[in-house]
């Protein structure tokens, strides 16, 4: 396996406050890794590190095929509240945009380039909503738009912070089996604070509670993710996949 | 011949103003989107009324105010962009501050500027029918530059204004684009103000896009629609001015609100119908 990235020793925050400590993690071609912690954990921030938007405070960040010095990049879905709604932008045009790494800042978009935007579209369901404006978009479609934008320029590590917050259930499911696919060509990231839905998809889980625990199976214990210091909704594994909720007292408070 | 010669004269400086008329219709027309977008209207009118500042300075040092103002409105707009950015200030207080700090500084300076100030009142309130050649050659200028900027940049204009973190995970160079746009911003507003005035620029750039806006959701469409919507508000502004002796500044806004109130109730009438027709 290809390695993509890898942070080391890192350690991450915001003027005086450390928020994550020493972060070890490589991620490698075809690995799908679930981010789950509470929320103020550190999970946006170690987004953030990986895309190269927040620069360590200790320890380093290397790319090998993706990220910031890279041609191919890495496809990110923000969370789609911090976007604003009224802005004049259509479908077409925020999927185009996921494009832009790979132009130069003058070039227009090639016809060919409208129709993979287009064959995506219809790939998600969505070619119809096309020429819509972004404020017209229900949260589904607007995720599906974001995600289509993130996938375009084929990237090979796809990082989704929260994708199924403001989105039907029907649409989660649907978006998890897209990833499964996607998966056999990209590395996934995926932050959640709910992992029930996502536990049976993943590979890897990361606990992220200021500290950091890279568990190396789908499968995790209520006494491991104690271990982990990590409160989140516990998951186990049957013949159906479900939840069982439980809190459990947080050691540093 | 005396009489041919007036008119041969008020035909003349109608002419240019209604080519100034134009030249802001266009410049507003793009920069105006933008800023409605961006939503820095509050920043726009922080930018205008501190150029004030450099008005000032521009009388006291006895130079062209508007070279004054633009490099005193071009600084501002840099530094407010910089500081809110990274002084752990909150943005609309800093324009708040430096925008009744430009005006202070500008009357300081025309204050203490011996004798008496020539068309202070103009750079207030703007006074398009006595446009200089100079000031059509500067109007000339900016909308080459700003036609150039945004159809060549305009594919990273939006997709920076719209989503600037997912833009910074590419390596766009989001920070020198939003310096420029601020820029250009400040020149725009600067250059016509001898068209509508510092105290009325601001509608030139937000009610044809409001208006605009109600009616398509592209920014591309919003810049076109805006210059036709604008430059409909000069003239008409204009021959209203001329026919009831009223500025022309004020007439021209008076005629866009106008504008805006009749697109809002058609805009309604037009919703209840379709709605009518569903059900």
């Amino acid at each position: 396996m290809k390695k993509l990235l890898e942070l080391k020793e890192v350690s991450a925050g915001y003027d005086e406050d450390i928020v994550l400590r020493n972060v070890n993690l490589s991620v490698e071609e075809r690995d799908f890794i679930g981010i789950i912690g509470p929320n103020g954990g550190g999970k946006t921030t170690l987004l953030k590190i990986i895309l190269g938007l927040l620069k360590p405070v200790k320890g380093e960040t290397r790319y090998f095929e993706v990220g910031v010095d890279k041609m191919s990049t890495i496809g990110y879905l923000p969370q789609s509240f911090e976007l604003d709604r009224k802005f004049p932008i259509s479908v077409q045009e925020v999927v185009l945009s996921g494009l832009m790494n790979q132009k130069k800042l003058y070039q227009r978009y090639t016809r060919k380039e409208k129709e993979l935007a287009y064959s995506l579209l219809d790939e998600m369901g969505i070619r119809n909503i096309w020429k819509k404006p972004l404020g017209e978009l229900s949260g589904g479609q607007l995720q599906r738009t974001l995600l289509c934008r993130a996938i375009i320029s084929s990237p090979s590590l796809l990082i989704l912070d929260e994708p199924s917050t403001y989105v039907d259930n029907k649409f989660e499911g649907e978006l998890f089996e897209k990833l499964k696919y996607l998966n056999e060509r990209m590395a996934i990231i995926v932050v959640s604070h709910d992992i029930g839905m996502i536990s049976c998809y993943i590979k890897t889980i990361a606990c992220v509670n200021r500290n950091f625990h890279y568990h190396t199976s789908n499968i995790i214990t209520e006494k491991q993710l104690a271990a982990y210091d990590c409160p989140i909704q516990m998951i186990t594994h049957g013949d159906v996949p479900h939840t069982v909720l439980r809190k459990h007292q947080q050691k540093n408070e | 011949m005396n009489d041919s010669l007036i008119e041969i004269f008020r035909y003349q400086f109608f002419l240019k103003a209604l080519l100034a008329a134009l030249l802001t219709s266009i410049s507003c027309g793009i920069v105006g989107t933008y800023i409605v977008s961006k939503r820095i209207v509050f920043l726009s009118g922080g930018i205008t009324h501190a150029s004030f500042g450099g008005i000032g300075i521009g009388y006291f040092l006895g130079i062209n105010p508007i070279l004054g103002a633009a490099v005193f409105a071009v600084l501002s707009a840099l530094g407010i962009e910089f500081i809110s950015k990274k002084a752990d200030i909150r943005e609309d207080s800093v324009i708040g501050i430096w925008w009744s700090f430009g005006m202070a500084l500008g009357i300081i300076f025309i204050f203490i500027t011996p004798g008496y100030a020539p068309n202070l009142l103009s750079y207030l309130f703007g006074s398009i029918l006595t446009i200089t050649d100079v000031d059509i050659y500067m109007m000339i200028g900016l909308n080459v530059v700003l036609i150039l900027f945004f159809s060549l940049l305009f594919k990273i204009i939006l997709f920076i204004s719209f989503d600037a973190e997912y833009a910074s995970t590419y390596r766009a160079p989001v920070q020198l684009i939003n310096y420029l746009l601020i820029s250009l911003v400040a020149l725009t507003i600067v250059i016509n103000i001898r068209v509508m005035g510092i105290i009325l620029i601001i509608s030139l750039l937000t009610i044809p896009q409001t208006i605009a806006n109600l009616f398509t959701k592209s920014f591309r469409n919003i810049i076109y629609v805006s210059v036709v919507l604008a430059l409909t508000g000069c003239i008409a502004g204009l021959f209203v001015s001329y026919r009831f002796d009223i500025p022309s500044g004020a007439s021209i806004i008076f005629i866009l609100v106008i504008l805006f109130l009749f697109a809002r109730v058609y805009k309604r009438l037009a919703q209840r119908i379709t709605i009518r027709k569903l059900s």
